[in-house]
C-alpha cells in the first residue's frame, strides 16, 4: 500500500488519493501533510507506514532531513533540465570531475537564485572543501557560460572529427583548460595586480588566440583589471570593457582584447 | 504514479529511524542485526549527520549536499 493510501484512509484527514505529489514533513510532535498540520496519531501512523511501504531493496520515497530539501530540489531541477548537457559531460569525464561540475553547477545556481549570502558560502566553502583543486575554477567557467559556448561544442566536435578517440581527446582538453584556460582571466579577491599581468603575458605570447576575455567581480577586482588594462591599452589591442550589475547586484566587468596574431 | 517526499526535523531523527528499522547504539546507527547503516562509499552513517534514505536504491546518507551530488549523478543514465 503506497503513502497515499495510507493517508486517505486515516479518519480526519483529509487527504485526496489521486494527488500526485506529497509533501510529508514530520516535525517534533506532529507533522504537516502537503502543508496541512495533523497532531501526534497521525504522525505515528505515517511512521509506522514507512517501513511497510519497503521492498526487499528499496523505499518507494525519499526521506530527507529538513536540511538538504533545497539543495535536492535543486539538483533535480538541474539535472531533468540540464539532462543532455550534462549526459554529455559524463560520458567524457571521469566521474570525479563530473561530481565536481554538477556540485559548481549547484553553487551557480544558488547564486542565479540569489539563496543568500549564508547557503552561497556554505555551497562554496562544500566546493573548495571536496574539490580544492579545481571546484572554483568550474564555478568560474559556469559563471562566464563557457560551457555551453566553448567546452560542449568542442566535445561535440572532437566526436565528429574522431568519433574512436574523442573520449581521451575530450577528457586531455578538459584537463588542459583545467590547468590553463588560454582565453580567460578570473579575477578574484587573491589575484594581485600582478598576477593578472603575468597571466595576461602568457596568453599574449600564444599564437592563434582570437581574444582573452578578463572576468573580474566587485569594485575593488575591476580596480585591479584598471590598472593592468592602462598598459594594455598602449598596446593597439581592441577593447571591448563591458560593465554590468550581476543578479546580487555586484558591479561587474568583461574585458575583452581582441588579438589580431594569426 | 505518487511522487512522496518524507522531510523530518533534527528532533524527530530518531523517530524516523525507528520506522526505518535502524537504531541508535552510542551513536552509531545500526539495523535490527547489529549491522552499521553506510552511505553511498561504504562508509559509515553517524547519527549525528544522517542526512536520511534515498528511493529506489535504499541508499542512506549524510547530510551533506555533495551526498545529493552523488545520488543525482548515478541517476543520469
Amino acid at each position: 500500500m503506497g503513502l497515499a493510501e495510507i493517508l486517505s484512509s486515516i479518519p480526519g484527514v483529509n487527504f485526496n488519493i489521486g494527488t500526485k505529489v506529497t509533501n510529508v514533513h514530520i516535525t517534533n510532535s506532529g507533522v504537516l501533510v502537503n502543508g496541512k498540520e495533523y497532531g501526534s496519531e497521525v504522525r505515528k501512523v505515517i511512521l509506522g507506514s514507512i517501513n511497510s511501504g519497503r521492498d526487499d531493496d528499496s523505499y518507494p520515497f525519499d526521506i530527507l532531513h529538513k536540511d538538504l530539501l533545497g539543495d535536492y530540489k535543486s539538483f533535480e531541477e538541474i539535472t531533468n533540465k540540464e539532462k543532455e548537457f550534462l549526459k554529455s559531460l559524463k560520458k567524457v569525464l571521469p566521474e570525479k570531475s563530473f561530481e565536481m561540475i554538477l556540485m559548481a553547477r549547484r553553487v551557480h545556481a544558488a547564486i542565479e537564485g540569489d539563496e543568500g549570502m549564508e547557503k552561497i558560502t556554505a555551497l562554496l566553502t562544500k566546493l573548495e572543501k571536496n574539490f580544492p583543486r579545481d571546484g572554483k575554477k568550474i564555478l568560474n567557467l559556469f559563471s562566464a557560460d563557457y560551457f555551453n559556448s566553448i567546452i560542449l561544442p568542442l566535445i561535440e566536435s572532437f566526436k565528429e572529427q574522431d568519433p574512436d578517440n574523442y573520449i581521451k581527446k575530450s577528457n586531455e582538453f578538459f584537463e588542459s583548460i583545467l590547468r590553463f584556460f588560454p582565453i580567460a582571466i578570473f579575477v578574484n579577491n587573491i589575484t594581485t595586480v600582478k598576477k593578472i599581468s603575468e597571466e595576461l603575458d602568457k596568453r599574449l605570447r600564444l599564437k592563434k588566440i582570437p581574444f582573452i576575455k578578463i572576468h573580474a567581480i566587485g569594485t575593488d577586482n575591476i580596480s585591479k583589471v584598471e590598472r593592468v588594462l592602462v598598459h594594455i591599452r598602449d598596446m593597439k589591442f581592441g577593447i571591448e570593457d563591458t560593465r554590468f550589475t550581476t543578479s546580487r547586484g555586484i558591479a561587474a566587468q568583461v574585458v575583452t582584447i581582441k588579438l589580431n596574431n594569426n | 504514479m505518487e511522487e512522496t517526499m518524507i522531510t523530518f526535523e533534527e528532533g524527530s531523527k530518531k523517530d524516523v529511524l525507528g520506522a526505518l528499522g535502524l537504531y541508535d547504539k552510542d551513536g552509531e546507527i545500526v539495523d535490527l542485526q547489529g549491522l552499521v547503516v553506510t552511505d553511498q562509499n561504504y562508509e559509515e552513517v553517524e547519527l549525528e549527520n544522517f542526512g536520511g534514505v534515498l528511493r529506489g536504491s535504499k541508499v542512506f546518507i549524510n547530510n551533506d549536499a555533495i551526498e545529493l551530488v552523488r545520488f543525482f549523478s548515478s541517476h543520469l543514465e
